[in-house]
């Protein structure tokens, strides 16, 4: 065997991602008997435990009012695995997986179930060996949490024996964080109480999506796009969330809620900062929050007039989707008949930064659109000297665009324009689509796969940070006080199955540009 | 909902029944997956490019069949998405059946590969009512949307209007119309309502060396445009009516619009003819119904353009591949031959998507200049 054969054979390094294993530790999933678990909890550390990430040592405690006992729980667990996976079971894993499923039935607010809670905890980390290392999950209503987090302050950082326990702990936070900035604030005051900042993972799931942390790439790994990813060259930047769907069996939560708190304040607003973020110094936690939280502190706050000239707000109304007939908002479940809560919000905001000064961000989600579609599209400015004005109506010419799909089909495009076959030359643009999934001929780890290992492994970079959320929530509360001073338009103002009101068209019609056809 | 999968080495294809647009598009993206497996390309790009979104309305599935195969032979050099729709809506169960197919053309030597996919649509029940909720989601995003109707106008409105609204550029065909007169207005109407219309036509582009030609050698004489005095325009018949083909009108539409004639001022002889007015002159227009051995009913056999003592006559020839030139002059009179290859379905409609939806082919012109005539003899008719 030659020398140069043998290098080839001999075993490659792990990356250093495989080997960052997580440390020992216990899982305890509040609300373990609801839909989030169900569907997403449970079948994401399924995979994780099937590509062999998760911690040797590693219990999940499922704590929830519903009446189970361990074995009805990994019953469950096994359905839920077996509906939502990405992948079949395997029988020896899930027999591994799920004989380190424990369950707890407790009301949330009494210390007695927090205490059976500790109890359970304590057995499991001395059988286990999971060290003292405790990640609490609040897959629950934010209404719940300052009592948890009590409940967790007094109980489950008892002293043992007499002695101060081990281990370090963290929490995992679902969105909505907070409904307001008031009510953030109040909330991360609680939070806080208890655990250090970097110790709170606020999750919001689209960070964990695989062409979210591409955008990072893309931008950063290589050298071709940073250069002219300003002002000088990016004419404007549309960052969309379509959603066909109506509200279900959310309409009590989105009547509250609403488009903006739901969905602007969190997914849209995280997609803008990691459009317009400066590089960071480093890919961590610390750098990269810290020019996200730096691009939502430059976004110019929209007051007064500014609310009404560049925000719009929609409620759907019945119509056609998908070949099928639907309901319109006001007719959903626990929705007043009434309602003045909008489904849909488009807007235009502006970064007060070098790189962005005069770019607008026109950002826009609703409800009931024609189809399920989230991406953001870097609009380039027009060639400066127009070589072919003699050939072909150069008012035809449509500018480069740069589309970062997120769902479905997560991918990138890129517009650009080409001379079609033929003796005279004629011109048109054409899309070159990289399909993420095709292209590596693999599927792509769930979101909450992504970000529970990286909540195991204590790596808070893709979770939102308490001055983000804040920062997030001072631009909206803005934007709702403006609206509630300007009555909205009659609502409902849009036909479910289409794009939107007629005032979304004409918010950007205004600029001289138009919304991207999803 | 019952579903197959078949793979073969290019064309990679999937079907379902009562299949939601969200599920066709996973399964686009599925044949994508298998087209990338075949090419190799493991960690390599599974590129896709795409220039437009082209909708097919088919009446029924023979036609669906036939505009599938002339997609077939378009794909390698018109990277689309293509959605060919059969709706019927007479059915009362409202249920969207799907066959797909992704064309994947391989390059030689290299792992890199240009597909194209291929959705066929039979939309029943009320759904095939409201086909924008159905064909929006499956629009690749951004991409212009060519339609292209392949029969007959309908009589009712909604769906070809809803498909109309959809479109960035129409395409029909009037050769295919059943009463031309009706179809071209119709057509004319409706674009004039519609903001941002834009008509393809593919009897338009079968014009297309009748046109040059006409312009190239009207040009070539001095002084011969402007004296143009009389018109004859020969078509075939059709065998079961006596209306005056498409093709003529746009003929005349488009030679108003070149050669500056007005069209809203004109007069209708006892004898047929027309009489449309130049500059300082009157023109006489007469179409002429004469037998042809080789040519396509409602098709043009011959084109005579007179100036004072001079004409310029175009002629198909007996084998239907020629064009005869004959060019006459006070002084001499010259013949030429040109040699035509009578475009087929697919280069038709190829040529009408190498143009851009917004761009200007002088086709709603030459409809505009055409109106007048058509409400003239519509009304003979």
């Amino acid at each position: 065997m030659s020398a140069q054969a043998s290098t080839r054979t001999r075993a490659r390094p792990l990356p250093a991602s495989a080997e960052l294993m997580p440390e020992p530790c216990a899982l305890v999933i509040f609300g373990a008997s609801g839909d989030l678990t169900r569907r997403m909890l449970l079948p994401a550390l399924y995979n994780l435990a099937l590509d062999r990430r998760l911690p040797p040592r590693f219990a999940v405690i499922g704590f929830a009012r519903t009446e189970w006992d361990d074995e009805q729980f990994r019953r469950q667990a096994r359905e839920a695995v077996a509906e939502f996976s990405r992948r079949p079971i395997d029988e020896d894993v899930w027999q591994s997986f799920s004989s380190n499923l424990f369950y707890v039935t407790g009301e949330y607010h009494k210390p007695e179930s927090h205490e059976r809670l500790t109890d359970l905890l304590d057995r499991v980390e001395e059988e286990q060996g999971t060290a003292g290392n405790r990640i609490y999950y609040l897959a629950l209503p934010p209404t719940t949490f300052p009592l948890i987090i009590q409940q967790i302050r007094k109980t489950h950082y008892r002293e043992r024996d007499g002695e101060e326990r081990h281990g370090w702990a963290r929490v995992i936070v679902e969105k909505p964080f907070g409904g307001d900035l008031r009510s953030a604030l109040e909330l991360n005051r609680h939070i806080h109480s208890v655990f250090r900042e970097d110790d709170v993972y606020r999750i919001d799931h689209y960070l964990g999506k695989e062409t979210v942390q591409n955008i990072l790439v893309f931008r950063f790994a290589n050298g071709m796009f940073e250069p002219i990813w300003n002002r000088n060259y990016v004419d404007h930047v549309q960052i969309s969330v379509a959603e066909s769907i109506g509200v279900g069996r959310r309409g009590g939560y989105y009547e509250e809620a609403g488009a903006m708190r739901d969905m602007v304040q969190n997914h849209l607003l995280q997609l803008l900062s990691l459009v317009a973020m400066e590089p960071p110094l480093a890919f961590n936690g610390r750098s990269v929050r810290d020019e996200k939280v730096h691009v939502l502190d430059a976004v110019q706050h929209l007051q007064g007039d500014a609310v009404r000239t560049s925000t719009t707000r929609g409620q759907y109304g019945p119509g056609w989707v998908s070949g099928e007939e639907v309901a319109g908002y006001r007719q959903e479940a626990d929705v007043a008949p009434e309602s003045r809560t909008e489904t849909f919000v488009a807007l235009k905001l502006c970064i007060d930064t070098w790189r962005w000064a005069d770019v607008p961000f026109y950002l826009r989600t609703g409800k009931r659109m024609p189809k399920r579609s989230t991406e953001i599209a870097i609009q380039f400015k027009r060639a400066p000297h127009l070589l072919f004005r003699d050939v072909v109506d150069v008012a035809a010419l449509e500018p480069n665009i740069l589309t970062m799909r997120i769902q479905p089909n997560e991918g990138i495009s890129l517009r650009f324009h080409t001379k079609v076959p033929g003796s005279p030359v004629r011109i048109r643009a054409a899309n070159m689509d990289f399909l993420y999934g095709a292209s590596f001929l693999m599927q792509a780890p769930s979101a909450y796969e992504t970000l529970l290992l990286d909540a195991l492994r204590g790596d808070n970079t893709l979770f939102a940070r308490a001055d983000e959320v804040e920062a997030a929530w001072s631009i909206v509360d803005d934007i709702v006080e403006g609206w509630q001073e300007t009555p909205a338009a009659e609502f409902p103002n849009y036909e479910a199955g289409t794009w939107g009101p007629r005032e979304a068209e004409e918010l950007i019609e205004r600029d001289g540009r138009e919304w991207r056809r999803l | 909902m019952a579903e197959a999968i078949d793979s073969g080495p290019l064309t990679l294809t999937w079907s379902g029944r009562g299949v939601d647009p969200a599920r066709i598009e996973a399964e686009l993206v599925r044949l994508r997956y298998g087209a990338a497996g075949y090419s190799g390309a493991a960690e390599g790009a599974a590129i896709r490019t795409s220039l437009l979104n082209l909708v097919v309305y088919a009446a029924n599935e023979a036609v669906a069949d036939e505009a599938s195969e002339t997609l077939a032979r378009l794909t390698g050099h018109h990277p689309s998405r293509a959605l060919i729709i059969i709706a019927d809506s007479s059915q009362t169960e409202s249920r969207i059946d799907t066959r797909l197919a992704a064309h994947c053309h391989l390059s030689s030597g290299l792992e890199q590969q240009v597909c194209c996919e291929e959705v066929v649509l039979s939309v029943h029940g009320n759904a095939a009512e409201h086909l924008h909720s159905v064909i929006i989601p499956l629009l690749v995003p951004d991409l212009p949307v060519y339609v292209w109707w392949t029969g007959p106008l309908p009589r009712g409105r909604h769906i070809f209007e809803e498909l109309i609204e959809t479109s960035d550029r129409f395409i029909i065909d009037s050769a295919r119309f059943r009463h031309p007169t009706h179809g071209l207005s119709r057509v004319a109407n409706l674009c004039r309502e519609t903001p941002d219309c834009a008509i393809g036509d593919l009897n338009w582009a079968r014009l297309r060396v009748w046109r040059e030609l006409l312009a190239q050698r009207s040009a070539a004489q001095s002084g011969f445009s402007k004296a143009i005095d009389h018109v004859e325009i020969g078509y075939t018949p059709r065998a079961d009516d006596d209306f005056l083909p498409a093709q003529a009108f746009l003929l005349l539409g488009w030679m108003a619009g070149h050669f500056a004639w007005t069209t809203d001022r004109l007069d209708r002889t006892a004898g047929g003819e027309i009489t449309l007015s130049g500059r300082d002159r009157s023109i006489a227009v007469r179409f002429q119904a004469t037998g042809h051995p080789s040519a396509e009913a409602s098709s043009l056999t011959n084109v005579r353009l007179q100036a004072g003592g001079a004409s310029l006559t175009i002629r198909l020839s007996d084998d239907g591949r020629h064009l005869l030139l004959t060019e006459q002059t006070l002084e001499r009179s010259t013949q030429e031959t040109i040699s035509i290859e009578p475009p087929g379905q697919g280069e038709l409609l190829a040529a009408q998507l190498d143009d851009l939806p917004g761009e200007d082919t002088g086709y709603d012109a030459t409809l505009l200049a055409a109106t007048p005539v058509l409400e003239a003899l519509d009304v003979a008719h």
